[in-house]
This record gives C-alpha cells, sequence and structure tokens, in this order.
C-alpha cells in the first residue's frame, strides 16, 4: 500500500539544524543545544504567541518547550525534519499547559478573552469603533478553541485530522471551527 | 452602563485592581489566583446579537441551552472544584471548565439565549439540552445524554453510549454513536446516521436523504420518502425496517446474506437474479419509480411495511 | 440574507455555484487564510536562553544518550498519532479497494469492480487508482490488522485516563465489531466473487478503525 502523507506540514521555512548538533546536544552539549534554541526561537515562540494570545505567556511556554526538547532530545531519531519534531513537541506543549493553568501564577487575563479588547501584545486597549484590526490582532481576540484551530491549519499548516487528534476533536468538528473562525476574522478585519 | 463592561466588572470583580497592570509584569509579581476548592459562579445578562455564538463545555455535569425571543443572554454557570474559563462578547459567548490542580467537580451552565443564536456543546459525562434555538448545533458527549429540539441548517451530534433525542430539525444533520440509542422526530433535509449498536428510530420525517450505517443497531424508518431522494441503509446484524406508502413510486435494491427480506409489497426478482442460500439480491421498482432506496444487510432482517397511500409524496 | 445563511451556505460549494455573495464571501476567507500562511515569524522581547538555560542546570548535565532506551522501531512510528489517524483513514479506502480488486481479479474482470466501494465509503476514485496494487488478501488484511494493533496500543495508552464505563462500552462494541468481520470474512471466503459480501467484510473492517480513530480523540474524564 503506498499511499503518502503530507505529515510534514509544518516544515519551517528556515534551513534544518545541522544534524550534529542534534546529536551533539542530545549527548549533553550544552553549546550545541544553544545553536539549536537560536536557529528554532522565533519558530516555536511565534506558534505559543498566537496559540494563546498572549506574549508573556508565550515566552514562559517557548522556555518550556525548550527544556522539553532537552529531555526529549534522545528520542528524536531522525524520522523527520528536527523542526518538525520540534513543532509538534511545542503543540503538545501548548496544548498540555491547560491543566498547569491552575498551578501557575495566575495572570488577571488568563483566559478572559473580551471580544471586544485586544489582549494581544503588552498594552491593552478598546477599540474605537471603525478601526480596523490587523489580522495578528484579530487573531489574538478569537475565542480560545477557533484560535487554536485557525493557527493550528492556516498559520502553521496542520492538517484537519492532525488537529483532531491534537485537540481531542472530530476533523468535521475542525473545519466547522476552522471556518468560524475565519468568518470572524473577516467581520472583525472589515469593522 | 455600556452591558458589556458591565458584564465584565461582574465577571472580573476581584482581578480589577489587577486589570490596570496589564504590561508584561514579572511573573514572579502576581498573586496567586483563588482557591481551586472554591465554588465558582457566574450569573449574568447581557445583550446578545442574533446569529451569535455560544461554545460551551465541561466535563461532567449539565448543559442547558434555551431559545428564546429575548435579545439578551442569560448565563448562569457553577463549577464545585476547577475554574471556569470564560470569554464573553455581543457575538461570542465561549466557556470551559478547566481543573485546578488535576481537580474539576460537577459543572453547569444554564443559558437562555436570542432564538437564531448558534451552540457548540461539549461534555464528558454531562447530559446536554439545546431547545429553541432554531440554528446551527453541534453537540458531542461520551457518556451523557443529549437532546435537541429546534435546530437548523446543521445539527451534528456525537455520543458514545448517551442517548440521543431530536426533535424538528432541519438541514444537514449528522448523528453518530456507538451504542447509545437515537430517536428522532420531524427531521428535514440530508441525514446521516451511524451507530455500532445503538437503536436508530426516525419517525414522522420527510428527509430528501438517508445515509444510515449500522453494526448490530436496529434501524426504523416510517418516511416519508422524497421522488427524488436516495436512501441507503447498511447495517451487519441489526434490522431495517421501513414503510413505503402504497402508491410509492420507487426503485428498491435489497441485498442480505443470511438476513430474512419481508415486504408487503409483492417481490418479483428480476431477471436473472437469485434468492439461493446464500446472497439474496433483489431490484425491483415500485409505480413509476422515482426514490432510490437500497437496503444491505449481513444477517440483519430487512422488512418493507405498506402504509396507506398518500396524496404527496413530498 | 441573514448571517446564519451565509455561514452555511458561504461553505458549501454547490450553492457557491449559483451565489454571487457567497462566492465573494468564500474569496474573502481564502484571502485571509493565505494571509494568515504568509505570517511573519515572531521574535520575542528578550532573550529567553539565560532562563532555559537556569532550568536545564537544575536538571543537572546528564548524557542523555545513555539514560534514555530506544524505543523499537515499531512503538516509536506509532508515538505519532495523527500518524495512525492519518493513515488509518486512508487505509479506508485503500482496502476496501483491495479487497474487492482482489476478488473481481481471481473472478470475470468486471468494469466497475472497484466502483461500489468507492461509492461505499465515499473514497474518490483518484486515491483509489494511486493505491490499489496487486496484493494478496493476506497482504491487505495484515496491513489493516497492523493499523489496528497500532490503535489499539494508543487506547491502551488512553484507558486509564477514560471512565471505566466507557471503556467496557468501547471494548464491548468493539468485540461486536470483531465478530462481525469475522462472520463477513467466512462468507467470502465461501463465496470470493460476491463484491457485496466484499464490501461489507470492508464495512466492518472500517467500523472498526473508525471506532479505533474516535477512542484516540475521546476528551478524557477528570
Amino acid at each position: 500500500m503506498t499511499h503518502s502523507l503530507t505529515l510534514d506540514q509544518s516544515a519551517s521555512q528556515f534551513g534544518a539544524v545541522p544534524l550534529d548538533d542534534v546529536a551533539l546536544a542530545a549527548q549533553g552539549d550544552r553549546r550545541a543545544f544553544e545553536r539549536i534554541y537560536r536557529s528554532h526561537v522565533d519558530r516555536v515562540f511565534s506558534v505559543c504567541a498566537r496559540m494563546v494570545g498572549d506574549r508573556a505567556r508565550a515566552e514562559e511556554l517557548t522556555q518550556d518547550v525548550f527544556v522539553r526538547a532537552w529531555d526529549k532530545l534522545a528520542t528524536f531519531r531522525g524520522e523527520s525534519q528536527f523542526s518538525t519534531w520540534l513543532h509538534r513537541l511545542a503543540v503538545n506543549v501548548i496544548l498540555n499547559d491547560r491543566e498547569a493553568e491552575g498551578r501557575r501564577r495566575a495572570r488577571h487575563d488568563d483566559g478572559v478573552e473580551d471580544m471586544d479588547t485586544i489582549s494581544y501584545g503588552d498594552v491593552r486597549a478598546l477599540p474605537v469603533p471603525g478601526l480596523s484590526l490587523d489580522l495578528e490582532r484579530a487573531i489574538a481576540t478569537l475565542p480560545p478553541g477557533a484560535r487554536k484551530v485557525f493557527v493550528l491549519h492556516d498559520v502553521e499548516g496542520y492538517t484537519h485530522e492532525e488537529i483532531g487528534s491534537m485537540l481531542g476533536v472530530t476533523s468535521g468538528g475542525c473545519k466547522a471551527q476552522l471556518h468560524r473562525a475565519r468568518m470572524l476574522l473577516r467581520r472583525m478585519l472589515t469593522q | 452602563m455600556n452591558p458589556r463592561l458591565m458584564m465584565r466588572t461582574l465577571t472580573l470583580a476581584p482581578f480589577l485592581l489587577a486589570t490596570l497592570f496589564l504590561a508584561a509584569a514579572p511573573l514572579e509579581a502576581q498573586g496567586r489566583r483563588g482557591d481551586g476548592d472554591v465554588r465558582q459562579r457566574i450569573d449574568t445578562t447581557f445583550a446578545f446579537d442574533r446569529g451569535g455564538e455560544v461554545d460551551l463545555s465541561l466535563v461532567s455535569g449539565e448543559i442547558i441551552v434555551t431559545g428564546g425571543a429575548s435579545n439578551q443572554i442569560r448565563i448562569v454557570a457553577t463549577t464545585e472544584r476547577g475554574r471556569l474559563v470564560t470569554s464573553f462578547g455581543r457575538t461570542h459567548v465561549s466557556i470551559e471548565a478547566r481543573s485546578v490542580d488535576n481537580r474539576l467537580g460537577d459543572t453547569r451552565y444554564e443559558l437562555t439565549v436570542p432564538r437564531g443564536t448558534r451552540v457548540t456543546a461539549h461534555a464528558v459525562s454531562g447530559d446536554i439540552r439545546v431547545h429553541g434555538t432554531g440554528a446551527a448545533v453541534e453537540v458531542h458527549s461520551v457518556s451523557g445524554d443529549i437532546s435537541v429540539r429546534d435546530a437548523s441548517d446543521r445539527l451534528e451530534v456525537g455520543t458514545v453510549s448517551g442517548d440521543l433525542t431530536v426533535a424538528r430539525a432541519s438541514g444537514r444533520l449528522q448523528f453518530e454513536s456507538v451504542s447509545g440509542d437515537m430517536m428522532a422526530e420531524e427531521l428535514t433535509g440530508d441525514l446521516t446516521i451511524e451507530t455500532i449498536s445503538g437503536e436508530m428510530t426516525l419517525r414522522r420525517s420527510t428527509l430528501a436523504g438517508i445515509r444510515a450505517s449500522s453494526m448490530s443497531g436496529d434501524l426504523e424508518y416510517d418516511g416519508p420518502f422524497s421522488p427524488t431522494g436516495t436512501y441507503r441503509f447498511n447495517s451487519h446484524s441489526g434490522n431495517v425496517e421501513f414503510g413505503l406508502p402504497a402508491n410509492a413510486g420507487a426503485t428498491l435494491q435489497l441485498e442480505t446474506f443470511s438476513g430474512r427480506i419481508a415486504s408487503d409489497f409483492p417481490l418479483t426478482l428480476q431477471p436473472g437474479q437469485t434468492a439461493g442460500r446464500r446472497n439474496r439480491r433483489m431490484e425491483f421498482t415500485l409505480g413509476t419509480g422515482g426514490t432510490r432506496i437500497s437496503a444491505e444487510t449481513f444477517s440483519g432482517n430487512i422488512t418493507i411495511r405498506r402504509l396507506p397511500a398518500r396524496g404527496n409524496q413530498e | 440574507m441573514t448571517r446564519d445563511h451565509l455561514d452555511h451556505d458561504v461553505a458549501d460549494e454547490s450553492h457557491r455555484a449559483s451565489c454571487a455573495e457567497c462566492t465573494a464571501v468564500w474569496t474573502e476567507l481564502e484571502g485571509i487564510s493565505a494571509q494568515a500562511a504568509r505570517l511573519p515569524l515572531l521574535t520575542p522581547s528578550r532573550d529567553l536562553w539565560a532562563g532555559i538555560e537556569t532550568r536545564l542546570a537544575r536538571h543537572g548535565m546528564t548524557d542523555l544518550s545513555a539514560s534514555v532506551a530506544p524505543r523499537p522501531a515499531a512503538s516509536r512510528w506509532l508515538a505519532r498519532p495523527a500518524v495512525r489517524l492519518a493513515v488509518a483513514a486512508s487505509l479506508l479506502v485503500a482496502v476496501s479497494a483491495g479487497i474487492t480488486w482482489t476478488y473481481a481479479k481471481s473472478s470475470a474482470p468486471q468494469a466497475s469492480a472497484t466502483g461500489r466501494s468507492i461509492e461505499e465509503l465515499g473514497g474518490n476514485r483518484a486515491a483509489v487508482t494511486t493505491v490499489v496494487q496487486p496484493a494478496s488478501l493476506d497482504e491487505t488484511v495484515a496491513t489493516m490488522d497492523h493499523e489496528i494493533a497500532a490503535l489499539r496500543l494508543l487506547l491502551d495508552e488512553r484507558r486509564e485516563r477514560l471512565d471505566p464505563r466507557t471503556v467496557s462500552v468501547l471494548e464491548a462494541n468493539m468485540q461486536l465489531i470483531d465478530k462481525a468481520i469475522a462472520e463477513s470474512k467466512a462468507a467470502l471466503e465461501a463465496d470470493p466473487s460476491s463484491r457485496f459480501l466484499a464490501a461489507q467484510y470492508a464495512r466492518a473492517y472500517a467500523s472498526k478503525i473508525t471506532l479505533l480513530r474516535d477512542v484516540a480523540t475521546i476528551p478524557a474524564g477528570t
């Protein structure tokens, strides 16, 4: 049976990490791991920031991702690009972080996303009627479920099936969420 | 007062001071959130657009959404332990129950929404009831029971072992269960219904098309069938039973390996067909044809009842 | 036009074919999607490495390659649920086509040998023609069984997080499907040219994979 599946749609836009750095880091070489960090931090931070809609929390999560990657490095055997492996690990950390949220020191705006406020970035501002939100800010104001699906699909390029299995929804439910997210974004961007 | 601001005040009162410090403060400086053991309750009412959406999820407890004539939304949400994560806006409300310290108690959401509100609700062991919203509904529960009344456009329901009851739904309809029984009436539109071992009963429905699939669950459909519709019933050992009016125009394909085919209509085999010990397959036409019906089972019985003639089959 | 009408019909390709307004909306949505794919990378406001390094120091300098035993090849592949699920979905089309192709090959060739299965399972012809290969039934079934085993491992991993009553419902229904598979198989072996029985057999297998796939996505209870 030969059916090729495009699993690596989240392939990064930048060059692959030299595989010897991964091997070195797996053996405990922190310099090599720092090089890996520097090559991938923006990629990891981008998905964290857009998934959670909060830069400060995204920075925390980015650190969590790399710490976890350090722990798991030895399990990477090169079946996929390293960037893909790391990206998936990042998504897992982001999604699992929901469970740990209660244990964290709370942020006042944790999960409370009023549709009328822009929570993205360091400043929260009430929108001026008639002001168009740019896409980045609009994504941040999406409700959590729709935002995750939209970021994973339209920004990061995962398939509905992959997203379904990550989020614990059917791929049909995922498609509906995605359509809803796009319609909400359209509404916000044309107001 | 701006209702949205009022609503935010009600829900954010304990954190009002904190909202002044929104810049990325060092995380260590922020205080701990409320104790996860405290029972949390939200009770708020505010203006809500018709055509808005609500997105609700919990683990155990109950979700009740009722559509009404008002242009406001009323939300009463409680959780015994854990935390409610909410997003409230004029066009969109979402409420999610999350565990704190790995604990989440019984949760209950009761919402009254303007008719036309679209509803999405997920629960693990919670029951879900969505009545009178008159718009798209998407509901999933693992073991909770689901009841939906008066949905339109799109209705998607899924359950593992809960029971499903639907009345008055139109549009694109999709019902799935593993073992939960599904009972629906007054449906219009297109239906896809699948189960492993649940019973499927469809009454007083005018569906343009049906795709029904089961392993051992029985399927019963008492029509009517649209003259231009296509209806497919497939099961392994479940019985398939449907009724056709005496003056129906339909093309039927029936096939079963070891089940019994019983019909109030005379069944005449087409030339070349066999009705031996293995594989019983029949194709025949009633009246002038039109409706296409296929029923296939491995060992389930296929029963076709004759109903009183209808003036208008649609 | 109400918003409900727009949302429902905009996503409906057959409706858009005759509705300029919804087509226009759809085009805008595609534009948003395309714009999203081109969003630039974001950069943290500060260098996060120091914080990471501090935490790594707390982990200690362990020689990871020695402390983590390499997992056997099969389970590494299995460790990616999305892989398994996507493969299971594609197998549904491939497998049923494989079965009917095999049996059609052994009897008189029939022009629409694969047509029925495609229709039954909603697969598309293009997918079928790329995956159907001369495979014996044994090979086809072995592939499906391998996939099912992979999904079962996933169920085992999740078992403790699911309500025991749900697990018992799932197990009972799995047994039911297994019985259906066994019965269809026996019937098919006695009548290998029957497309109907081949389709029933394929459907039973597909139900099993679908059920296991759904199990993988059931949210855990408290």
